[in-house]
């Protein structure tokens, strides 16, 4: 679905009666299947952002639409889209409601079904024997992010807002979470990824934006993005290591320069540099 | 020093041992960076080392005395302060300010004193501006930063930041990180980082790494490169680099 932003503008409260802009005149396109990676410093708008996406929050300005619907419509076609859009929070446990993992998977769906919840647990990496009748509070941040991530799957969304998905992460749950977005990518699902981590980031995203103090300051393709030190500087970034792999690659003429290859490709060229005898 | 001596724990209601006969030590300077798979214990660990938990078994040490036998336990929370992996869990006050202020309220610091810390520690946390906020309606990583400076301005001996970071900027995360450690430096502190990224336990002088509730490597931060293989089956993450080679991403 192709998601369109037009000059948003959302501010929050502040105690002493005025508010403070989170955006400010927010303007972005995502094409129907892309994946997007939004960056920024703590307090620029990200997470605000996704929220407005899944209609969460109503702006003050501007409009949010999701494929041809305003995401605030209001009705059986509102809700319908509302509901093809899976938000993952910040924190795991802000979006827990239920006392078992179990009912958390399933809240509010139609199919009881347990073959289809364990599926989707199992996909995340977790035992459903394990896991299905523990509360979603006792659990692990990781843990919890991969509940949540299954409790999505189950929707089967049209939209994944993902907020920091791989915080938490230990190195097993970060492969599941990438098997799982490179399999709903190819399922045409548009993804927006709000990550601090460019690594993982480059390896789903085709797109990125930066925001800064509620607006948005750099956009362009990853490639672009994530090799620009001036523009990742504006925005708290620093040049990430899978840029400074490439950098190695561009450098020898081994990739054309500018070039960005995703780890399947990239991992046959680190196999050659690998001095032999070693790891 | 901290010690876990065979420390056995699990959650009530729960049929799993979180921690299973877990020994280390955690030296009473310099910076210890604990790293392991999710549910592995970690967390749990640094519950243990405040006296938030107890042990079912084993002992857990703090400065060769059991954290069970520190009394008041307000002098062990003290000695050892625990930033929570999220932040949410350790807000009790209406603004930052307050939030900052809180612990040393509680230790009956003197209020001039109590306001140059205070004053100090917004400064330092970059807070100022954001002072007469609630911290519920901050962003995430806004809150990380109030969860550390609050806890942080106590000056507790042993400093345990549990995946703490991970909502700032690369820039911010590394800049805090540094001034953590300067002044675990100057100090002559301790400070503990459970952590995911390889990045900051590259930092440490020690690295312990935990798998299935009990110690399975430890050593200087070297380790973290020659056993990546090893990390990465016990799903501890590695870098970048070492996860494209050993064919894991």
């Amino acid at each position: 679905m192709n998601i369109e932003i037009r000059d948003v503008l959302y501010s929050y409260p502040v105690r002493n009666g005025s508010s403070k802009p989170a955006l400010n005149g927010v303007t972005l396109g995502i094409t129907s299947g892309e994946c997007v990676g939004i960056i920024g410093p703590e307090g620029s708008g990200k997470s605000t952002l996704l929220l407005l996406l899944k209609g969460l929050l109503q702006s003050e300005r501007g409009s949010i639409h999701v494929g041809e619907t305003n995401v605030l419509t209001r009705g059986s076609a509102g809700k319908a889209l509302r509901a093809k859009i899976g938000l993952s929070f910040q924190f795991p446990a802000e979006q827990f409601l239920s006392q078992t993992v179990r009912e958390e998977i399933r809240f509010g769906m139609h199919d009881r079904s347990d073959d289809r919840l364990a599926e989707c647990l199992t996909e995340t990496g977790l035992d459903p024997d394990r896991y299905l009748d523990r509360s979603p509070f006792h659990l692990s941040m990781g843990e919890a992010r991969r509940i949540v991530l299954a409790s999505l799957l189950m929707r089967r969304p049209d939209v994944l807002l993902l907020d920091e998905p791989t915080v938490g992460l230990d190195g097993d749950g970060l492969s599941v979470l990438t098997r799982i977005l490179r399999r709903e990518s190819e399922r045409g699902v548009t993804i927006l990824l709000v990550s601090h981590d460019l690594d993982f980031l480059a390896e789903h995203a085709t797109k990125m934006f930066g925001l800064a103090d509620g607006r948005v300051v750099i956009e362009g393709p990853l490639a672009r993005v994530v090799s620009n030190p001036e523009g990742l500087n504006a925005v708290g970034y620093e040049l990430p290591e899978i840029t400074r792999i490439h950098e190695q690659l561009w450098d020898s003429g081994q990739v054309p320069r500018g070039e960005f290859l995703r780890s399947r490709e990239l991992r046959a060229f680190l196999r050659r540099l690998k001095p032999k005898g070693k790891g | 020093m901290i010690e876990f001596r065979d420390v056995t724990f699990r959650y009530p209601g729960s049929d799993i041992d979180v921690l299973r006969n877990l020994s280390f030590r955690i030296p009473g300077k310099g910076v210890t960076a604990m790293m392991g798979a999710n549910g592995s214990g970690k967390s749990t660990s640094a519950l243990l080392m405040n006296g938030i938990l107890t042990p079912a078994s084993g002992v857990v040490e703090v400065d060769s005395v059991p954290t069970t036998e520190w009394n008041p336990q307000s002098d062990l929370r003290r000695l050892v302060g625990v930033v929570f992996q999220d932040p949410n869990l350790q807000f009790t006050s209406m603004t930052v300010e307050r939030e900052i202020a809180f612990g040393l309220e509680n230790a009956k610091i003197p209020f001039d004193l109590m306001r140059g810390s205070v004053e100090e520690f917004l400064g330092r946390f970059d807070l100022s501006g954001i002072r007469d906020q609630s911290p519920a309606s901050l962003s995430g990583g806004e809150k990380q930063r109030v969860a550390l400076a609050s806890v942080a301005v106590s000056c507790p001996h042993y400093l345990v930041l549990d995946e703490a970071t991970t909502l700032l900027s690369p820039r911010a995360r590394r800049k805090l990180l540094a001034d953590a450690i300067a002044e675990a430096g100057s100090r002559e502190s301790a400070l503990v980082l459970i952590t995911q990224f390889p990045d900051e336990a590259l930092l440490a002088d020690h690295v312990v790494i935990i798998g299935n509730g009990a110690v399975v490597l430890q050593g200087g931060p070297e380790v973290l490169a020659a056993s990546a293989a090893e990390l990465i089956r016990l799903g501890v993450p590695v870098s970048l680099r070492d996860r494209l080679i050993a064919d894991e991403y």
